[in-house]
């Protein structure tokens, strides 16, 4: 599930599989802006059956270690 | 209070996004705004461009009240309305006040003109921002939605033909610092805006109450010709829209010609969609600052 919800951050962002990682921050892509993360949102809400009804942490976190892990808790 | 008459002006320099930004395709699809609107001059002075426009033809001197909705003033003091009262050369009987909202200011403000109305007759509801100012250079995010902008709108007493049927305000301030601009250092004096946070409240919040305002007509018979949302971004206004399942085409948009003019984008759209000419009612849904949401229903 872990790659699963990466491929998901990486198509948001406009990234490469390979240029993401469970330890990849907000402060390090600079493709992980506002805006960028509004549409990591609505990926994670397509797949998970809007899953930031349930887990609204998910606007605020900044490390892809949160997400996944955010993800994994309210799915 | 009857609608009388619109103008806007929009800032004198038009910038392409993908002339300033480098890789800025992947922003611009989701915002749906290429281009966006900048002054070198304020926002007194795009107030005025855009209540000369108005004013053309129309006695100003029996302007009885005026409103200035700007979170970007020229001067802590005076007020900034005093300061365009003159320019436009009001009479000196004219009341005015500074109204210190953003994106929902054009819908409070015109809730707060409505009480106001019966008493001073004829008066003008101005919104003017000027945003890019605020904006931290490296910031692509708010440098790819916001516009310098002003609208300018006369209002008349018309003892209630036309009137607010409903109105419905939430003040969450607890949400400041989603969306802010400090008077001291924090972000170096620069806007901050977290995007998926707003976003998210637009989607828990600003959604049902429309969806109530929409519920309030259907209740009371009410046909609904026109709803009025802020044109925050693409991305906003698609997903308001995705939500009012059959009142989704009654859905306005200009976030892409005009970019996101902050208090400006709801009267803007109405000066290009008159409610006049509208066969039902109009539902004005102003969001954003604060954060804040109004929303009322307009016949």
């Amino acid at each position: 599930m872990e790659k699963e919800i990466i491929d998901i951050i990486a198509n948001a962002l406009d990234l490469k599989f390979s240029e993401i990682s469970i330890d990849s921050t907000a402060n390090e892509i600079v493709e992980w802006d506002s805006l960028g993360h509004l549409s990591l949102l609505q990926q994670l809400d397509i797949k998970y059956d809007d899953i930031t009804e349930r887990a609204p942490e998910l606007a605020s976190a900044s490390t892809v270690r949160e997400i996944v892990e955010a993800v994994k808790t309210h799915q | 209070m009857r609608i009388e008459k619109t103008s806007f002006a929009l800032g004198e320099n038009k910038i392409f996004l993908k002339d300033k930004f480098e890789q800025i395709e992947r922003l611009t699809a989701k915002t749906g705004i290429p281009a966006v609107y900048e002054t070198n001059g304020n926002a007194v002075d795009l107030a005025l461009n855009a209540c000369e426009k108005v004013l053309q033809g129309y006695d100003r001197t029996e302007i009885e009240l005026l409103i200035l909705v700007t979170q970007s003033p020229v001067d802590l003091l005076p007020a900034n309305s005093i300061t365009l009262s003159a320019k436009l050369g009001l009479n000196g009987g004219v009341f005015t006040f500074d109204f210190n909202q953003g994106c929902s200011g054009f819908v409070q403000s015109f809730v707060v003109m409505e009480k106001l109305i019966s008493k001073y007759k004829k008066a003008l509801l101005v919104t003017s921002d000027c945003y890019r100012q605020k904006l931290a250079p490296d910031d692509r995010s708010t440098n790819a939605v916001f516009s310098d902008g002003a609208c300018a709108m006369i209002l008349e007493n018309d003892d209630d033909n036309c009137a607010i049927l409903y109105d419905n305000t939430i003040t969450e301030g607890k949400f400041r610092d989603l969306l802010y601009q400090s008077c001291g250092n924090e972000n170096n004096g620069k806007l901050h805006m977290s995007g998926a946070e707003i976003w998210l409240f637009t989607r828990k919040v600003v959604v049902p109450q429309i969806q109530k305002a929409i519920e309030f007509c259907e209740q009371k018979d009410i046909s609904i010709g026109g709803i009025y949302i802020h044109q925050a971004s693409k991305v906003v206004v698609e997903g308001i829209k995705g939500a009012l399942g059959k009142y989704a085409p009654k859905v306005f948009e200009n976030y892409m010609h005009y970019g996101n003019t902050v208090s400006s984008t709801i009267p803007i759209l109405i000066n290009e969609n008159p409610v006049h000419e509208l066969e039902g009612s109009a539902i004005f849904a102003g969001f954003g600052v604060g954060l804040t949401s109004t929303v009322v229903v307009y016949k």
